[in-house]
């Protein structure tokens, strides 16, 4: 799951309070379900021990709640990391694809060429999805082409999606 | 190209563009044939010969001679019809040359093959030629002597078949020739500038043709009916862009379609329209002469300038016709290139009667205004102003026939339309199918 | 090696709106590129100037490294016919020729006798699977026969390039697989480079590069 990447993106305009990564969590994907407290705080802390976020400011009384995170030279490296690469186009790969496609727009990444880059990925996984054929039993052409009509759906969306990025930036 | 595959591939097998070229072919071989008889009388000498055995017009070397011109004229305005025919450009055969040109066909060879296409089309009407002038000489054989104005055909006009059929074959490649457009011919109206000098120029070379006919004869006459050709031709395009527009403003359904379809498509309608006018107009300066001369006295012998007369109006009446069926022709080309528009009229409860209406007001707002219009200038102004005789004042007789033509023109105009309702009506049912959305 | 096809900054303009600002691209021979975009970004003009239907205000269209604009329009039409084959979305054959016929058009407007075009013919009408309707008219097949036999009339010729646009278009998705398989193939087979321009990801994903237009320019261009 990519929680502890998009904790990092929500940290990367500044430093902030557990509660306020969730609440900006919880606004980036109004959508989805709602980021729970304890999963904020077990992911700031593991990012804590691998160094990628760092305590800045603990008022007293000391809570969790209290603290404020910031990102670190080496936290900042790994999400860029994280932004570049695109996404394996597994099953069920879209979720990570939307996750990371508005951490990078809100975070001021390269949106676009993300974009770019999952469409040759998924182009890539198609071809050679086509270029060896399915087994001949009686199910494995029906999971092939689920697969594939999948990857033609994430395709047709992340075309969508570049046109719409492209406007925006036009009209800005 | 080898001469073989030019010849396979300037053969259009499509239904319209075959009606297209049928119809040049027809015109081509009774222009021929024609010419074939203006040769046969030419053939027979300067002098005078015996009014017992020939008509009156083949034996007068005078009039001999006339009779010579006119056939050659209406030999030159049945040409005048293939041209209209191979014109008649259709959606099929735009489609044909833009496939031909993405397998890789040159400008010039798209050229070469339209040019084969109308000689072959020249070709056939030169070949035809023979056998209609034939049946002509044996029809004109079977009328009274002073009619009989094609003397029997003889050894040698097989002979002068052959450069007829050259010179077919060739007019025929020339037509092709200057009507070959690179490229999809534009739709766009007439120019304002050209219709402004056609509405100008028309008028003035009337009066010059009326005012200059007692001097200098024929050349006055084929100035007037320049001017005749040229006014109508302008015109037309404006009355029927402003009759188009105020259809289309009604709030009829059938008005409505009847003027889209003019206002999109109105030069075939005013080529069409120029034709009529002109025909109409020649008919009626017959009609006035046949009215002149039955109610005077003087004249010694009425069967023979009546028969002059009849049988103009007849070769023209036979213009007519076939210009109206130019014109059946060419709604039913567009019938063939719309029919996804008029399949999805179905779908919103267009029904076989609705069209039917839809075509025959569009063909009757063409044909009846400009036969009515031709024959009552025709009449009114009579066969002694463009002739150059001697004018007579108005009188109230040649009024009243002018009415009568008027009338009758209009009527014809409005069978014209009828006739074409009734004609098409396979091919309405056919563009109404809903078979055709499916394909392009 | 020269490259089967390179365009140089072409530009081309419609009446009204400009469809190209300066496109660049090459390809290798045996490459296969798909342009993508969404319409009105220029693609189809992008092919129609490759293909010399239509000619670029602006830039220069080498096929074969020979320069388009700088033949005369007999020559051109022969290296068009000789060395570019076009699929358009439907087909667009003759609509009164038998197919072979129509497969055998540029050899018999190149002055091939009728025999041996015909030989040529029926060889890529068996090559796209349709032999056995070589005497039908294109009225009388399906959208999926006729865009083969459009595939055979681009190769039979043996061209460097050739050029497709939205040639599964007005296919549903099975047929437009299998004619994409017989385009591919038969590009692959004759060695020739392939531009497609397509909005189908399926057909996208077929090429060795995307090359992604927007508003007559070319947003970005990966490997795939």
């Amino acid at each position: 799951m990519a929680t502890a990447e998009l904790v990092l993106g929500l940290l990367s305009a500044g430093p902030a309070h557990g509660y306020d990564v969730k609440r900006g969590h919880d606004a980036w994907f109004p959508d989805s379900r709602p980021l729970a407290f304890g999963q904020v705080y077990t992911t700031l802390g593991r990012l804590e021990r691998d160094g990628l976020v760092e305590v800045v400011d603990k008022t007293s009384g000391g809570g969790p709640d209290r603290t404020v995170y910031a990102l670190t030279s080496k936290g900042r490296d790994h999400l860029s990391d994280w932004l570049n690469d695109p996404v394996p186009p597994a099953w069920g790969s879209a979720d990570e694809v939307l996750r990371k496609l508005v951490a990078a727009i809100r975070t001021g990444g390269d949106a676009a060429g993300f974009l770019a880059r999952q469409r040759a990925s998924h182009l890539r996984r198609i071809r050679e999805l086509r270029e060896t054929p399915a087994d001949d039993d009686p199910t494995s052409p029906l999971v092939r082409e689920y697969i594939v009509a999948h990857l033609d759906a994430d395709l047709r969306w992340l075309d969508g999606a570049l046109d719409r990025i492209s406007e925006q930036r036009g009209t800005r | 190209m080898t001469l073989e595959t030019l010849v396979q591939l300037a053969r259009s097998r499509t239904p319209a563009d075959r009606s297209r070229v049928q119809l040049a072919t027809a015109a081509l071989a009774l222009s021929g044939a024609l010419l074939l008889g203006a040769l046969r009388i030419a053939r027979l000498g300067k002098g005078e010969l015996g009014n017992d055995v020939y008509s009156n017009y083949v034996a007068e070397s005078g009039l001999r001679s006339g009779l010579i011109a006119i056939l050659i004229i209406l030999a030159a305005l049945t040409g005048g019809l293939a041209v209209q025919a191979l014109r008649l450009g259709t959606a099929a055969r735009e489609r044909r040359l833009t496939a031909l040109r993405l397998a890789g066909a040159s400008r010039k060879q798209l050229r070469q093959l339209t040019v084969t296409d109308a000689a072959i089309a020249g070709l056939a009407g030169g070949l035809l030629a023979g056998p209609a002038y034939l049946i002509l000489s044996l029809l004109f054989g079977a009328l009274p002597l002073m009619a009989r104005v094609l003397p029997g055909a003889e050894l040698m006009d097989a002979v002068l078949w052959i450069p007829v059929v050259v010179m077919m074959t060739a007019a025929g490649a020339v037509i092709g020739s200057l009507l070959h457009r690179d490229g999809p011919v534009s739709r766009q109206p007439q120019s304002a500038a050209q219709r402004r000098t056609g509405i100008i120029a028309g008028p003035v070379l009337i009066a010059l043709g009326l005012l200059a006919s007692p001097y200098t004869g024929y050349v006055g006459s084929t100035v007037l009916l320049a001017g005749l050709a040229l006014f109508f031709l302008s015109t037309s395009g404006v009355w029927i862009h402003r009759l188009g527009r105020r259809l289309q403003r009604s709030g009829d359904p059938a008005n409505l379609l009847t003027g889209l379809r003019l206002v999109t498509d109105s030069r075939p309608a005013s080529r069409i329209c120029m034709l009529l006018g002109c025909c109409g107009f020649l008919v009626g300066t017959m009609a006035n002469g046949i009215a002149s001369i039955v109610s005077d006295d003087m004249v010694a012998s009425p069967t023979f300038y009546t028969t002059g007369f009849g049988l103009t109006i007849a070769g023209l009446v036979l213009v007519v016709l076939t210009a109206m069926a130019a014109l059946i022709v060419g709604v039913a080309d567009q019938l063939v290139d719309q029919r996804r528009q008029f399949a999805s009229l179905t779908a919103l409860g267009v029904d076989l009667p609705f069209l039917r209406r839809v075509i025959r007001r569009q063909l009757t707002v063409v044909a009846a205004p400009a036969l009515a219009v031709g024959l009552l200038f025709g009449t009114v102004i009579g066969i002694n102003r463009v002739a150059g005789g001697a004018v007579v004042p108005f009188d109230p007789g040649t009024l009243l026939l002018a009415a009568i033509l008027t009338i009758a023109g209009w009527l014809l105009g409005h069978l014209g339309g009828a006739a074409a309702g009734f004609l098409l009506r396979n091919q309405l049912r056919d563009a109404l199918d809903p078979e055709n959305l499916r394909a392009a | 090696m020269n490259a089967a096809l390179e365009l140089e900054r072409i530009e081309y303009a419609y009446r009204r709106n400009t469809a190209l600002r300066g496109v660049s691209l090459q390809l290798k021979p045996g490459e296969v590129v798909a342009v993508t975009g969404a319409s009105g970004c220029g693609k189809s003009t992008l092919l129609h100037c490759a293909a010399g239907i239509l000619t670029p205000d602006a830039g220069a269209v080498h096929v074969d490294g020979q320069d388009l604009a700088a033949l005369p329009e007999e020559q051109r039409a022969a290296l068009r016919r000789t060395k570019v084959g076009i699929v358009l979305q439907f087909g667009q054959l003759v609509p009164d020729l038998p197919l072979v016929d129509n497969v055998a058009l540029p050899l018999l407007l190149g002055g091939h006798e009728r025999g041996e075009a015909h030989k040529a013919a029926m060889n890529w009408l068996d090559q796209v699977g349709i032999a056995d309707d070589a005497d039908a008219v294109p009225g009388e097949l399906s959208g999926g026969q006729t865009q083969r036999a459009a595939v055979a009339r681009a190769l039979v010729t043996g061209p460097s390039v050739v050029l497709a646009d939205e040639p599964t278009g007005s296919l549903d998705s099975r047929a437009g697989q299998e004619l994409l398989d017989v385009l591919l193939e038969a590009a692959r087979y004759r060695g020739a480079a392939l531009l497609m321009v397509t909005h189908d990801n399926l057909v996208a994903a077929s090429a060795n590069r995307e090359i992604r237009l927007r508003d007559g320019l070319i947003q970005h261009e990966v490997s795939l």
